[in-house]
């Protein structure tokens, strides 16, 4: 019988193998992918079914671009405490914030083997990702620092769905308008400023919404934005003349919102006279010089169609001018130089 | 009521009205499909906009503007043609002047279409009238071309009136819409002394006011593009230049039109080559005034360009352009000589040489307004490209149906010869052309037509 000092040193030493094949094993994993079954294999060749694990927070259904959070607790086995895990997951992404977990991307393993419980996060991958698989590998051990059959390992497959997507639901758009100076005036900025949300009310953040002035020739592109977080978008107009004028503000909907558009109208008035200044009168075209030209024009232009209207009363009375008695043979010319 | 018997001049000048062939209704089938197409595509440019023409932001002048020009300036043509031949009072005028007349009236009822089909919506053409600013061209525009359409129609009808007079009295009673309509027309002429005084000061006065009037229409007209800052438009030779090349253009197709008629309705004797080789010293005339001008405008941009004006001529010197800008300016030169050779200064010659005008000038109406406005306004900015789609190409097609269709209409209702001026014109080219009336009669397919009606009316 071997003294206590020796036993706690070989015990001590045996730790030490574990620790390192359970590294080995690891560093394998991260190489070429996991090989959980193969570091288990050093325990016990076969999956025992004594090793109840019992998987806490995986979704039947996932939603996409959601984190789960997975409690993972084992049961069974050899008495004791010790145990550890290694998990693989196809699609999503593991981290977590329990200091005895390593978390890498689509690999989880355990940092300590003292305990038979850990927490991950598991982030599920985004819209159209299809089915996802986890299999999540356990170890129990008796602690006795030994790789031997008394450690018992066991494993289980999960999957989840992605969840089929909700049908989009009605958004709304709130139009409000303000002028720099209060009131809408030509020639001064007129903030348009569009607020969307969802059919709970709630704001939709991040979302295009485009501008339009709607005029009698047409919609006219005033500009596209993005909603901020209160779900508000804005743009500057600058008008130049007094008008109702009609504006119009649509969002082209999301997977979760329907698109939505309004129309309203912001009455801008023309105090300063701002179009008059834009689009003076030519110059020299003052009043009297302006009634000139209109009176020239209407002179020549009314003195041709006068004299046209000579010339076609002249032909209006050729009728009064027929003698019956006249030779109707006279269809000759007689005119000039005959 | 008697009737004096119709000398066989006359029945033969009458006969078309009377008499309707296959040929006939083979030109109207072809002309009214292809009015139906043009209208197909108006149809579709009405639905859905001018997004299925080539204009764009950039070119919103294309082939409807390019057309407009030019039907403005052959209608230019007949006008200055019949009003100045009837103020000098040119002895061989009156076979000439009817055509003349009807290719000014149907050149600008179809030409007051195209700023219409360039719109896109036609109904806010009303804009231009509710909110008309003097200072505009486009209303210049509008006030010169209206009137010289009313002048036009009026100028056309008081020559008519005589034959009107005459139509009614020879046609047969069975043909009652068209006699009814000439009976309202005719304002009861019956050739009076006073009447015919009446309607010769009436017709000097439209001759005298008319001149002006087209000369300013066309003018005006050239102004909506010189008076922009646009590169290749703003040149103070455009008014002259413009019309220039509108009497170059009308006059050839008054020379088309009379080779036409002259061979169609068999009026050999009456449309003379004596009178193709008149039209064309007169082309010729326009002819070189126009290639002088063309000289000055283009050597003036060549010479010492602007970068504007250096984009503008590299668009039209390389291709696809190049053919059709050297085509209708240095191609002319050619046509030029047709017209000044002795050999080619016959009928064939003459008629060649007006069509290879037309199409010259055509294709050089589309070379000032395209190319022009393909050249970028803002430094840096990409050539703009304009492609004519089959809607336009459509609406073309049916324009120039239409033109032709009104031709063929008037040929129906009224004698395309002024008979009561030629009355006059056939002792004179006897007179004048002896080997003519050596020749005999020339044959008178549907003369006896019109014989037959007169010998029932004696009846």
């Amino acid at each position: 019988m071997l003294a206590a000092r020796p036993r706690r040193i070989l015990g001590l030493l045996g730790a030490l193998a574990i620790l390192s094949l359970l590294l080995a094993a690891q560093a394998q994993a991260n190489r070429d992918g996991y090989k959980a079954a193969e570091a288990c294999d050093c325990h016990s060749e076969e999956p025992s079914p004594s090793v109840q694990i019992n998987v806490d927070g995986w979704p039947t259904e996932f939603a996409p671009d959601t984190t789960y959070k997975l409690n993972v607790s084992a049961s069974g086995g050899p008495e004791g405490t010790h145990g550890g895990f290694a998990t693989e997951v196809t699609k999503g992404s593991f981290s977590s914030t329990d200091p005895v977990v390593k978390a890498n991307d689509r690999n989880a393993t355990h940092a300590k083997s003292s305990q038979r419980a850990w927490t991950i996060d598991w982030r599920a991958p985004p819209e159209d990702s299809g089915e996802t698989r986890l299999v999540l590998y356990v170890n129990l051990a008796n602690g006795d620092d030994e790789e031997d059959e008394e450690d018992l390992w066991n494993f289980v497959a999960l999957r989840a769905p992605e969840k089929a997507p909700e049908p989009p639901k009605p958004s709304t758009i709130d139009l409000s308008f303000a002028g720099a100076s209060g009131s809408s005036v030509a020639g001064e900025n007129l903030t348009i400023t569009a607020t969307l949300r969802n059919f709970t009310g709630a704001p939709i953040a991040k979302a295009p919404v485009a501008f339009f002035q709607n005029t009698s020739y047409g919609s006219m592109p005033i500009g596209r934005t993005w909603t901020n977080a209160d779900g508000t978008a804005s743009v500057n107009v600058k008008p130049l003349a007094a008008c109702e004028c009609r504006f119009y503000v649509h969002y082209d909907g999301s997977s979760k919102n329907l698109s939505s558009s309004v129309l309203a109208a912001a009455s801008v008035t023309d105090p300063n006279g701002v179009f008059g200044e834009l689009y003076p009168t030519p110059p020299g075209h003052t009043f009297s010089s302006y009634s000139l030209v209109t009176s020239s024009i209407v002179a020549v232009v009314g003195g041709v169609w006068a004299t046209l209207g000579y010339a076609a009363l002249s032909a209006v009375r050729l009728r009064a001018l027929a003698v019956r008695n006249v030779a109707s043979a006279s269809f000759t010319h007689k005119g000039r130089g005959n | 009521m008697s009737a004096t018997p119709l000398d066989p001049r006359t029945k033969r000048i009458l006969s078309p009205i009377v008499r309707t062939g296959w040929g006939f209704y083979a030109v109207l089938a072809l002309l009214g499909y292809l009015l139906v197409m043009g209208n197909v595509a108006w149809s579709q440019q009405l639905s859905e906009g001018l997004v299925v023409t080539g204009l764009t932001d950039r070119v919103s002048w294309g082939l409807y503007i390019s057309a407009f020009i030019y039907f403005i300036g052959i209608s230019y043509g007949g006008t200055c043609v019949s009003a100045i031949l009837r103020l000098t009072n040119t002895a061989w005028r009156h076979p000439i002047t009817r055509v003349a007349e009807a290719s000014t009236v149907a050149a600008l009822l179809v030409a007051v279409m195209m700023p219409l089909f360039d719109l896109g919506r036609p109904e806010q053409f009303v804009h231009l009238i509710l909110h008309a600013r003097l200072e505009s061209p486009l209303v210049w525009d509008i006030l010169s071309i209206g009137t010289y359409l009313a002048a036009s129609l009026l100028f056309f009808y008081i020559a008519l009136i005589p034959d009107l007079a005459l139509l009614d009295k020879v046609l047969p009673p069975r043909i009652r819409v068209r006699r009814w309509f000439y009976r309202l027309l005719k304002m009861r002429w019956v050739g009076t002394p006073a009447q015919v005084k009446r309607i010769e000061r009436a017709l000097l006065v439209v001759s005298v006011i008319i001149i002006p009037v087209a000369v300013s229409a066309h003018t005006v007209l050239s102004w909506m593009f010189g008076l922009s800052t646009r590169t290749g438009w703003h040149s103070s030779i455009f008014g002259p230049y413009f019309v220039a090349g509108a009497l170059f253009s009308g006059i050839g197709v008054v020379v088309v039109a009379m080779a036409v008629v002259r061979k169609v309705y068999r009026l050999q004797d009456i449309i003379t080559p004596q009178h193709f080789r008149h039209m064309a010293t007169i082309l010729l005339v326009f002819g070189l005034l126009y290639l002088y001008m063309t000289l000055s405008e283009y050597l003036t941009m060549a010479f010492q360009p602007t970068a504007d004006e250096k984009v503008l001529f590299d668009l039209l010197t390389s291709m696809p352009v190049a053919p059709y800008f050297w085509f209708s300016t240095v191609g002319l030169i050619v046509v030029v000589a047709m017209l000044a050779m002795p050999q080619t200064r016959n009928v064939v010659g003459v008629t060649t040489a007006a069509v290879l005008v037309n199409v010259a000038l055509w294709i050089k109406r589309f070379i000032i307004v395209v190319p022009s406005m393909e050249v970028p306004l803002i430094e840096g900015d990409a050539i703009a490209v304009y492609s004519p789609t089959w809607v336009e190409w459509a609406i073309m097609a049916g324009s120039f149906a239409a033109f032709i269709l009104v031709f063929l209409v008037l040929s129906k209702l009224v004698p395309l010869v002024s008979v009561w001026e030629t009355s006059h014109e056939s002792r004179t080219t006897a007179d004048l052309h002896p080997e003519a009336s050596r020749r005999g009669p020339v044959p008178t397919v549907g003369a006896s037509a019109v014989t037959l009606v007169a010998a029932q009316e004696e009846r």
